[in-house]
């Protein structure tokens, strides 16, 4: 299962992206999840090929690191308090991210179908608007594991 | 003649493979005969001249490469998509 009730988060608000990397990082090591290079790694990757996604209605930052780093295949869903400042992937200009997934992801082979449910959501507006109006974790939750738990292929 | 597609992002997994799926159906679509090559960016240089199109998630300076380089962002996101077909069609069908 990608999604796990312990990696989903509503309403966590953070100063900075490292320190919402070093809060992701604490939660997935502690679940070995990923290896301890994971904090630093992913804090560099985002400094170097950043993440951000404008959307028409939310920002999303999809993190993730090299796969060495990654011990299982999982996703950290975080909707957000307040914006964090992630940068464009395209563009490098400064984003205001409301909605993170971190792609947790060990094989190569075997991630690909959650790689185009992640694909789909992003360009579904519907689906962004429903993470947009959630108003609880539970709810946050229910959808998440709906989306990526329970449909095998949204095609 | 193949055609040789390269598309790179940071780590070379997640970006690009989101893009890859895209350009793989629409790929199929126009009949072409393709190779695609996923890649990390820094890596381009080995492909550059001998690829016929990179499609990339970030924004990467054309004057450095010979290649055309389009960007995949339309295919992440949904929007634009239409856009970005015309440029591929019109860089590989040329």
């Amino acid at each position: 299962m990608y999604v796990e009730e312990n990696l989903v988060f509503f309403n966590n608000s953070f100063e900075d992206k490292n320190e919402l990397f070093d809060f992701m990082a604490d939660v997935l090591e502690k679940e070995g999840y990923v290896t301890e290079e994971f904090r630093e790694a992913i804090k560099i990757r985002e400094e170097n090929y950043p993440t951000g996604l404008k959307l028409t209605t939310m920002n999303v930052a999809i993190v993730h690191t090299e796969a060495i780093y990654s011990q299982t295949d999982k996703l950290v869903i975080l909707k957000l308090g307040k914006p964090i400042v992630f940068n464009n992937i395209e563009t490098l200009q400064p984003l205001e991210v409301d909605f993170i997934i971190g792609l947790i992801l060990k094989d190569s082979e075997k991630h690909l179908q959650i790689l185009k449910n992640v694909s789909q959501l992003l360009q579904s507006e519907e689906a962004i608007d429903s993470i947009k109006n959630t108003a609880s974790h539970e709810e946050l939750l229910k959808m998440m594991i709906k989306y990526f738990n329970e449909k095998r292929s949204l095609l | 003649m193949t055609k040789k597609i390269v598309i790179a992002c940071g780590a070379g997994l997640a970006t690009s493979t989101m893009i890859l799926q895209k350009v793989d159906e629409y790929l199929k679509e126009l009949g072409l005969k393709y190779t695609i090559t996923q890649s990390q960016i820094y890596e381009l240089d080995m492909y550059d001249g001998e690829a016929d199109l990179f499609i990339t998630s970030m924004r990467i300076d054309q004057s450095k490469y010979k290649t055309p380089i389009l960007l995949g962002m339309p295919f992440l996101v949904g929007m634009n998509e239409d856009t970005l077909k015309e440029e591929i069609k019109q860089v590989l069908m040329k």
